[in-house]
């Protein structure tokens, strides 16, 4: 018998003598907060919590608006290299940010000077796909950009979103991608990089980073 | 303080001995009672700010008692759907066959070295000492699983491995294994593991991971961290093998959200970790990550597990070490001692359960049955009640035939214990034996006499009976009153 065949034959063989079966809880989950309208509420909350896990959020109203704060934060942190994922996004505020060598995303990081310029970045540059309120969390859908390096191997990550992306909660989020098909990595980050390893003292930026930028660009706002 | 590296089945034998040396180690005793003491009051700020917490329990409970009655049909279910995501899967009966599945994958993509995030399933089987043993170098790449490894020795606490460790002595590790200069700041540690394991990284041919919940209907799972290293070993690598008990899965996507709000707040106190990583699938052409994914499903004893409703629950447990940091022995005593991958009340129920109730006979017997446990467990696993199950089991077997003697002396103590009037004529006769018992070195003597004494004071304290009865005073009391 092949070990798949007998690791299900000795489940069945022990669940054999069940004759009553639970039922699998239905409905909403508990804890979340679906009712978080108006829109300004959601993105209050999803400030306040992406601030509470140690993320640094700028709530900008027009296009011109992002481009100038990022160009600020290159001036400000000293960035002149910048991996940015390939979101097409990304190209006109790439335009205005300054003196940067900017390194683009690929599919490949084994060739070494790939690798190399990518672990040499000051900083990563991506968009998110979507906001949870909730928790302050950013989702990373691999599909739609090649951001899976540029938002963790660098020690700073600036990350665009759009306002009309922030959902609620988790429940909102996870169903979002019920309808639409999962893609190959979806990636959830919640401020900065962090571990408690050592007498349970708070460091960031252990393997990924320790400053997460937020541009929310909120156009009705 | 040393603590060697432990070959876990040859010394589940010695857990008296190694409880009593860890008792005599205060510096240990002083680490964990402030380690464990911060992460319960972080996990009670976390839970009380949850209204309806008590909810969340309720439905992660039933939610894994449903999955675990039909576990078959949703392990064909996530295996289906993974391999429509073009996820390889394999199953594996035993440590051994799990063991031989990643070296052949490690041997086939030509890997040398392999970076592995943070897996208490690899652990169980002992994966790491496999891999080196045929030639490969495995680097563990959570902080601190990074300082255990280092010293050769093994997790002590399921979310905080190096929770025994002090700062100066992590220091003066990586100081003489790294040849780094001596330090005990923490940011400056972590930066030093930082720069070396991104060397690691940038050449390692194959990453392992565990994960913390696959599921049925999408064939996907996720995995939960804080560091970043998981991502890092899970995106650079070509190819990503991820070791997975076959009780981690879980019906549907939707599922997801309960346990996302009871895990972190449970484990560090979190309302969610940094990161969250659900993995359905190699990449894409063109994409970026591993061409590779593995998902290798370990029974290892679980199946054992299902027979009833009560050991089904064990199965249930998500490992948030939630349990570890209220638990008045472990906090006592810590990780090492109990000598058994899990350690803590749910290790001291599922080693048992995994590997025999000969071999680890000592921990259903290594708790006080307090509870604390219970209240904390977030999908409501009853830890007393499997533990006293387990010590039942224990006593029919051959391992507890020594205790004949402390049965005999219960079964006289339920007779006098059966009525009133018996129980009163015990007292008395206690009572008429006081002066005797009060004389200097009466009880070491009596001890003597009576071998069952001896055994019970080995560890307690003889106490004669008081010179008036509870039920004498109360009589008094309430002829007073009226």
């Amino acid at each position: 018998m092949s070990a798949r065949d007998e690791c299900l034959s000795r489940i069945r063989g022990q669940l054999a003598g069940l004759s009553s079966f639970t039922e699998l809880p239905q409905g909403p989950t508990p804890g979340g907060c679906p009712d978080l309208d108006p829109r300004e509420k959601r993105l209050a909350l999803f400030s306040e919590r992406l601030q509470a896990s140690g993320g640094q959020l700028h709530h900008l109203h027009s296009d011109q608006a992002v481009a100038e704060r990022l160009a600020q934060l290159v001036r400000e942190l000293g960035l002149t290299r910048i991996a940015r994922s390939d979101a097409t996004c990304l190209d006109p505020l790439i335009v205005t940010a300054g003196d940067v060598e900017w390194i683009c995303a690929s599919s490949s990081v084994k060739e070494v000077p790939q690798r190399k310029s990518l672990f040499e970045a000051h900083a990563g540059l991506s968009s998110a796909q979507l906001g949870i309120a909730e928790t302050g969390t950013l989702v990373l859908d691999s599909r739609v950009e090649r951001h899976r390096l540029a938002s963790l191997v660098p020690p700073v990550h600036l990350v665009v979103l759009d306002a009309a992306k922030v959902v609620a909660d988790l429940g909102e989020a996870l169903a979002h991608f019920e309808r639409d098909e999962l893609p190959p990595t979806l990636t959830l980050i919640t401020g900065p990089s962090r571990t408690a390893d050592i007498e349970l003292e708070l460091v960031v930026g252990v393997h990924g980073p320790r400053d997460l930028h937020v541009l929310l660009l909120d156009p009705r706002g | 303080m040393s603590h060697p590296a432990q070959d876990h089945s040859a010394n589940l034998e010695s857990f008296p001995e190694n409880a009593r040396r860890a008792l005599n180690d205060s510096q240990l005793r002083g680490a964990l009672r402030h380690a464990t003491g911060v992460i319960d009051e972080r996990r009670g700020q976390a839970v009380e700010r949850v209204a309806c917490w008590q909810e969340l329990r309720e439905r992660a409970k039933t939610l894994k008692a449903a999955t675990l009655e039909r576990l078959d049909h949703w392990l064909e279910l996530f295996e289906r759907n993974a391999i429509a995501r073009g996820t390889q899967v394999h199953w594996a009966r035993d440590a051994a066959e799990a063991n031989a599945i990643v070296a052949r994958l490690a041997a086939d993509a030509g890997a040398r070295t392999l970076v592995k995030s943070k897996s208490m399933t690899t652990e169980e089987i002992g994966l790491n000492q496999h891999l080196e043993e045929l030639g490969h170098r495995v680097v563990e790449t959570d902080l601190g699983e990074y300082i255990i490894q280092l010293a050769g020795e093994t997790p002590s606490h399921i979310i905080v491995p190096a929770i025994h460790k002090t700062r100066a002595e992590i220091g003066e590790l990586f100081h003489r294994t790294l040849g780094v200069k001596d330090s005990k700041d923490p940011k400056e540690l972590t930066a030093i593991a930082r720069e070396r394991l991104r060397e690691e990284f940038a050449r390692a041919d194959m990453g392992i991971s565990g994960a913390n919940f696959a599921i049925a209907e999408t064939g996907s799972f996720l995995v939960l961290e804080n560091e970043g290293n998981a991502r890092l070993c899970t995106s650079l690598p070509r190819v990503h093998v991820a070791l997975i008990g076959i009780e981690k899965v879980i019906p549907r996507l939707a599922d997801l959200e309960v346990f996302l709000r009871l895990l972190p707040r449970s484990g560090t106190g979190q309302h969610l970790t940094s990161y969250q990583t659900l993995f359905s699938g190699p990449r894409a052409a063109g994409r970026e990550g591993p061409e590779e994914l593995h998902v290798i499903l370990l029974d290892n004893g679980r199946s054992a597990m299902l027979s009833d409703s009560l050991s089904r629950q064990a199965l249930a447990c998500i490992r948030c070490g939630a349990c570890l940091n209220v638990c008045p022995v472990y906090g006592q005593i810590g990780g090492h001692a109990y000598a058994s991958v899990y350690p803590g009340p749910i290790g001291s129920v599922i080693t048992p359960m995994l590997q025999g109730v000969e071999q680890a006979h000592h921990l259903p017997f290594a708790s006080s049955l307090c509870g604390a446990c219970r209240d904390v467990c977030p999908v409501g696993i009853d830890l007393p009640a499997l533990l006293l199950k387990l010590r039942s089991k224990v006593r029919q077997g051959s391992a507890g035939s020594g205790d004949r003697e402390q049965r005999r002396a219960f079964r006289l103590w339920s007779l006098a214990m059966s009525g009133p009037r018996r129980y009163g004529l015990l007292l008395r006769a206690l009572r008429l034996a006081r002066p005797l018992l009060e004389r200097p070195g009466a009880r070491s003597r009596l001890a003597r006499w009576v071998p069952p004494l001896a055994a019970w004071t080995a560890a307690r304290e003889f106490r004669p009976p008081a010179g008036r009865s509870f039920r004498e005073l109360w009589r008094d009391q309430e002829a007073k009153d009226s």
